[in-house]
């Protein structure tokens, strides 16, 4: 075991070291020069302008070579630095994802375990109840195929533009400050709920469906069939049969990460709710590649992560991986 | 699931919705005392911000948060467009005493928000900044001036070393006038951080004082010992005035209907068709009541890469000014809300500096006659050329395809690209650039920035400093620019004489072709104050805007404290 | 009698009809007796077996009736059969290997199976580890998964959960397919044991080999294409059939010692009709060396001496 492990860990660090080297490549391939983009915007004067133009540059390191800007940018890793923002000028990039990482956290979180728990469980319901799969199935098929930011854009017109139940965007009102307050929770609650619904509902829908295949699949195994001769209620035999497919979802879970993510960054951006996926819009806009870096090797990382403790959680729930990782060790 | 699993998820689910709460940080001198600002109390704005207010440091060009300079710093003078006169601000008058001797003479009940007192010190300690810190935007003054005076406790004297009228000009007065700095507290930091920390503390002399500042606005609160209240009589009627980071367009329009925005200094297009009339329920108002609705902001020019042929060819350039119709741009792109330029292309405050005679005599029109005529004359073989406009200026790119559809009408092949915003400034620094449309020509007290931007030599291989982008070599206009600089500004007869010939010579070579004025997009929502600038004959008629170079500069400050509550 | 079954019709529903795997069949299980049913694939022997514990969803019964100690079992009825099943009547299903749920310890699903009957585990628990020991396993199988086991040690699991609460009629379906001769004799020992023992009342063995059945069943039933064709004692059948499908099927069986130079193996020529639409007469006649015009009508069943019936006309 502490050999598989071992090397799960290696595949993850090397998977990371390759996604660091693209994710501080890539953005330096887009075209044109971010300081002269910045400074464009504003009427100067020619010395004025040769005067911040260089002092920017200097701040962000940008008149090095590329390899040194390279090694510079893993020894700052290494300290924990991924530089300065020039989008939010001089905060470090890592302030800035820090302000916003929570909003996202807050959002996936929740969406994708409530949507990954309620979906198998009304996918298995509807796996042996006609009605329900009659009508939960068609709908989850909608659900699952709608683009995040449609589903979004609907919603905060008919809950917020038009019904006005909801805010229409923001992760908080504007008329408040941040402080430990009822009347703040209250309003993060409020701005944070239709983000929240829609990438629930999309992964509700793909996690239904799922699950109602693979009970079908599963109460038609032969443990099943078995335990019927054996006089089992339905009740033991469902039990077993969503017991066993969880497992696959679980898998499915660890590869749909990365969508998931993905859809948060569109949804956040419709609502204007200042997650990392709004941020990453925010630092293309402003040509920003230090902070898109860093968001990226945030999201890589996280991604990284949460595949890592899938393949943790997979081993303690399968006996099958359990043990067959036993007897390859022996 | 296990239980305890279950109850570990159940935390984890909790916990992360609470963080946002915890982890918010943000500046913010003042006491935290407010939790939430009154609406019929607190003035909202949008349409400055596109990043997160982190710094307020008036010197970082570029970075500062909406409201550093005018609400927290305050220059000398400000300056009003719609007269063209200077308004003594922190400054009571400002005069040359002779060719190298500026005097300035200060107010004298001015206190920073810290409750020290400005003094001559502090304009000389920021003046001084040009000789003792590089970083500053304007170090280049530093070679100019040979010392600064402080004449008691309210005056100051600089003295030059050389003639820099056109500089000196530049640092009082419009949209790159310096605020004063308190000697007291930057005097204490090195030299080379000055341009660029952030001052999350900032102390100033202006009417507000930062409240608070996170990820999504900026907020400010009304000092009470603002010295304008006392000299002037102006009292901001708020207490609270929150900027707001920009979303999307419609998000932005979805506010301002609903009232959540008071000022939104946004391009909304189409917003003309929700001022005023029918739809007068959305309590939308404009500068002015009908086209053009905005005041104009910064001229937009069709820009030739001269270096290259056929855009090197003065008759070709020429068959471009008359090929465009910039009145159907003005309906059809903009519903209105810009207006044609000027044919010597001067934004509407510096009328009084236009002459006449030139522009009757050499001006164009939109006449595709005499375009064809001059296309013929300039020996066009039909060669395709490109218009460049950033990607995502949704507006540029429509007028784009006018322009295009101008030019192949009268016998230009053309066609319109879109490359990406950062591509397209290399395109037009590194000169591989056919046609491009430009509006870095922005407001000024004279028309020297201007000639300026168009006639700046040398040409670099790579025009980083952003002038001059279209290339054009003239030795004989940049002279009569320079020309201007060593001019003092008394001598107005000499001056106007020299801006007759640029004009004249802009006409006859037409180093850029203006189009039209974009605007200072600026529409108010009236449900909670009133009183908002407008041309109408009351007595608002300041800048709406809370950009950069205008809230601080300009009189958008005037235009804020004359605004009145609604009920 | 233990088990008697009457006339037994069990279909499969399909999209183009019923196929009729069970076409009206019956015999009896004496108190005691091992029954050998056998025949070749998709004769309805596999369907008959199960149709008396569990009817699958896609199964109808169409007709007759089986009694179990005098009382009928409800068939048709899931949740009536529920009170017969593991109790009174037992299956030892043809997948023994994957019949065991793969993510739960073996004696933690046996102990929830056992109270999902409203038995309280505890009481069986002693029982159940000396039937493990009975049949060579040791009791600790109970804390293990199902993939720590081998397949003839899941299989014998299987048998002694099935036979746990003392059935009076336990079906064995291929219980024997999949494994080598050695094991095969000794499932075959363990079948005659339970028996012998009093576990187990009556026992259908299912298989399409004959030579288990000379090894254990006291009588032995040849079915053909849903058919009934024989039922006799098991040297009966081996030694002295009646019917010429159960007499080619005793023929093609390879003799030991007897080599390929010098006797070729015979097969019986042709396949079994389809069950869609069967033919009218005797079915087995397209592929007998006996048929006639005769057998254009289907043969009854006939007992022809004590215990010895035959379905044909040239039998009789």
């Amino acid at each position: 075991m502490r050999r598989y492990f071992a090397r799960k860990l290696l595949t993850y660090f090397l998977t990371f070291f390759v996604a660091v080297t693209l994710d501080w490549g890539i953005p330096r391939l887009m075209p044109g020069d971010p300081i002269a983009g910045l400074l464009s915007k504003f009427q100067l004067q020619p010395s004025s302008y040769a005067v911040l133009h260089s002092s920017y540059t200097r701040a962000f390191n940008l008149g090095e070579p590329l390899w040194r800007q390279y090694l510079d940018f893993w020894r700052a890793l290494l300290h924990g630095s991924l530089g300065t923002s020039i989008y939010a000028y001089p905060d470090p990039v890592t302030t800035v994802i820090r302000h916003a990482v929570v909003f996202t956290l807050a959002l996936l979180l929740p969406a994708t375990v409530l949507s990954y728990l309620a979906g198998n469980k009304v996918g298995a319901i509807a796996a042996r109840r006609k009605l329900l799969d009659d009508t939960v199935l068609p709908f989850s098929y909608v659900l699952t195929a709608t683009p995040y930011q449609w589903l979004a854009l609907l919603l905060a017109f008919v809950l917020a533009s038009v019904a006005h139940v909801f805010p229409i965007s923001g992760g908080f009102s504007y008329s408040l400050v941040p402080t430990l307050s009822w009347a703040f929770l209250w309003s993060l609650l409020t701005h944070w709920f239709l983000p929240f619904v829609t990438l629930f509902l999309v992964g509700f829908g793909g996690w239904a469906i799922g699950m109602r295949n693979l009970i079908i699949y599963e109460l038609d195994a032969d443990y099943a069939h078995f335990l019927e001769s054996l006089g089992a209620p339905r009740r033991l035999v469902r039990k077993y049969a969503y017991k066993n497919a969880r497992l696959p979802q679980l898998t499915g879970l660890a590869l749909s990460l990365g969508t998931i993510v993905g859809g948060a960054v569109v949804t956040e951006i419709v609502f204007n709710y200042p997650g990392i996926g709004w941020l990453v819009l925010q630092a293309i806009n402003s040509e920003d590649f230090f902070l898109l870096q860093g968001i990226f090797l945030f999201i890589i990382v996280g991604v990284l992560l949460a595949n890592f403790v899938v393949d943790v959680v997979y081993v303690l729930v399968d006996p099958r991986t359990r043990i067959g990782l036993q007897e390859g060790t022996r | 699931m296990h239980k305890h699993v279950k109850r570990m998820t159940a935390a984890v689910l909790a916990a992360s919705l609470a963080a946002p709460a915890l982890a918010i940080g943000g500046a913010g001198a003042s006491s935290h005392a407010t939790t939430s600002f009154p609406r019929s109390q607190t003035l909202y704005t949008s349409g400055t911000a596109y990043s997160p207010p982190t710094n307020w440091n008036p010197l970082s060009i570029g970075a500062y948060a909406t409201g550093t300079i005018g609400l927290l710093y305050e220059p000398l003078f400000l300056y009003d467009p719609t007269t063209n006169k200077t308004v003594p601000w922190l400054a009571t008058s400002g005069s040359w005493t002779s060719p190298t001797s500026f005097d300035i003479k200060l107010r004298s009940n001015v206190t920073w928000s810290d409750g020290r007192p400005f003094t001559a010190a502090d304009v000389a300690y920021t003046v001084g900044l040009a000789k003792s810190s590089p970083t500053v935007p304007y170090a280049n003054l530093g070679q100019y001036i040979a010392d600064v005076e402080q004449v008691g406790r309210y005056e100051v004297v600089v003295n030059f070393a050389k003639p820099a009228y056109t500089q000196w000009q530049n640092f009082l007065y419009g949209n790159n006038a310096t605020p004063m700095l308190p000697k007291h507290i930057w005097s204490k930091l090195p030299a080379s951080a000055v341009a660029t920390f952030a001052n999350p503390h900032p102390v100033g002399t202006g009417p507000m004082l930062l409240d608070e500042a996170n990820a999504q606005e900026v907020a400010y609160k009304t000092s009470t010992h603002w010295w304008a209240t006392k000299d002037l009589g102006l009292k901001l009627e708020f207490n609270y005035l929150v900027d707001i980071v920009n979303g999307s367009n419609n998000v932005e329009l979805g506010q301002v209907l609903q009232g959540n925005i008071d000022l939104s200094n946004n391009f909304l297009p189409g917003i003309s068709k929700l001022v005023g009339g029918i739809s007068s329920s959305y309590g939308l108002q404009t500068y002015y009541a009908k086209a053009p609705y905005m005041l104009s902001a910064n001229t937009v020019w069709l820009e030739p890469n001269i270096s290259k042929a056929p855009m090197n060819n003065v008759n070709f350039r020429k068959a471009l000014a008359y090929a465009v119709d910039s009145k159907q741009i003005a309906s059809v792109v903009y519903s209105n809300i810009v207006q044609p330029a000027n044919p010597t292309g001067l934004l509407p405050n510096l009328t009084s500096y236009i002459d006449r005679s030139v522009v009757a005599k050499s001006g164009y029109s939109y006449n595709t006659a005499k375009a064809k005529a001059l296309l013929k004359a300039s020996g066009y073989k039909g060669r395709t050329i490109t218009l460049e406009v950033p990607n995502g200026w949704t507006d540029w790119m429509a007028a784009a395809q006018v322009i295009v559809g101008d030019l192949k009408a009268v016998g230009i092949s053309a066609r319109a690209t879109f490359p990406v915003y950062n591509t397209r400034v290399a395109d037009l620094t590194n000169g591989t650039y056919d046609l491009a449309l430009d509006n870095n020509a922005g407001p000024s007290t004279t028309p020297w920035a201007y000639y300026d931007r168009v006639y700046q030599l040398p040409i670099q291989q790579k025009q980083t400093a952003q002038l001059n982008w279209e290339r054009v070599n003239d030795p004989a206009s940049w002279a009569l620019v320079q020309e201007l600089g060593t001019t003092p500004p008394t001598s107005t007869a000499t001056l106007q004489s020299v801006y007759s010939q640029l004009e004249r010579r802009t006409l006859q070579t037409m180093p850029v072709i203006p189009l039209w004025y974009n605007g200072a997009w600026a529409q108010y929502n009236t449900t909670y104050w009133t009183n908002w600038p407008s041309a109408a004959p009351t007595s608002n008629h300041y800048t709406p805007v809370m950009w950069a170079g205008w809230l601080g500069q300009d009189t958008t400050i005037l235009a804020l404290a004359a605004l009145k509550p609604a009920k | 009698m233990s088990l008697d079954v009457q006339n037994l019709v069990v279909a499969y529903r399909t999209l183009r009809g019923d196929v009729r795997a069970v076409d009206d069949v019956s015999f009896s299980v004496a108190d005691g007796e091992i029954m050998g049913l056998a025949g070749e694939s998709g004769c309805g022997k596999s369907t008959l077996g199960n149709s008396l514990v569990r009817l699958d969803r896609t199964m109808r019964c169409l007709g007759g009736r089986a009694l179990l100690d005098g009382t009928e079992l409800p068939l048709s009825d899931w949740d009536a059969m529920d009170d017969f099943r593991f109790k009174k009547v037992s299956l030892v299903p043809q997948y023994s290997m994957s019949a065991l749920n793969p993510t739960r310890r073996i004696g933690k699903m046996i102990s929830e199976v056992v109270r999902s009957r409203k038995i309280r585990y505890k009481d069986v628990l002693p029982e159940l580890e000396r039937r493990l020991r009975l049949v060579g396993l040791p009791t600790d199988v109970l804390a293990k998964y199902p993939i720590e086991l081998s397949g003839g040690m899941k299989q014998r699991v299987v048998m002694v959960l099935t036979t746990l609460l003392d059935p009076s009629l336990l079906v064995a379906d291929e219980v024997t397919s999949a494994l080598d001769v050695s094991t095969q004799r000794a499932v075959g020992g363990m079948l005659v044991e339970l028996r012998d023992m009093g576990i187990v009342t009556s026992t259908i063995v299912i298989t399409h080999d004959l030579s288990v059945l000379v090894q254990v069943a006291d009588s032995v039933v040849v079915m053909y294409a849903g058919k009934l064709v024989e039922r006799a004692p098991t040297a009966t059948v081996v030694d002295a059939p009646r019917h010429p499908y159960t007499k080619l099927l005793i023929a093609s069986l390879p003799e030991v010692g007897v080599r390929y130079a010098e006797h070729v193996l015979a097969g019986i020529p042709g396949h079994p009709p389809s069950l869609l639409d069967p033919p009218k007469g005797c079915r087995f006649a397209d592929r007998c060396p006996l048929a006639s015009a005769e057998c254009a009508v289907e043969p009854p069943l006939v007992e022809l001496e004590s215990g010895h019936f035959v379905a044909c006309w040239k039998a009789s």
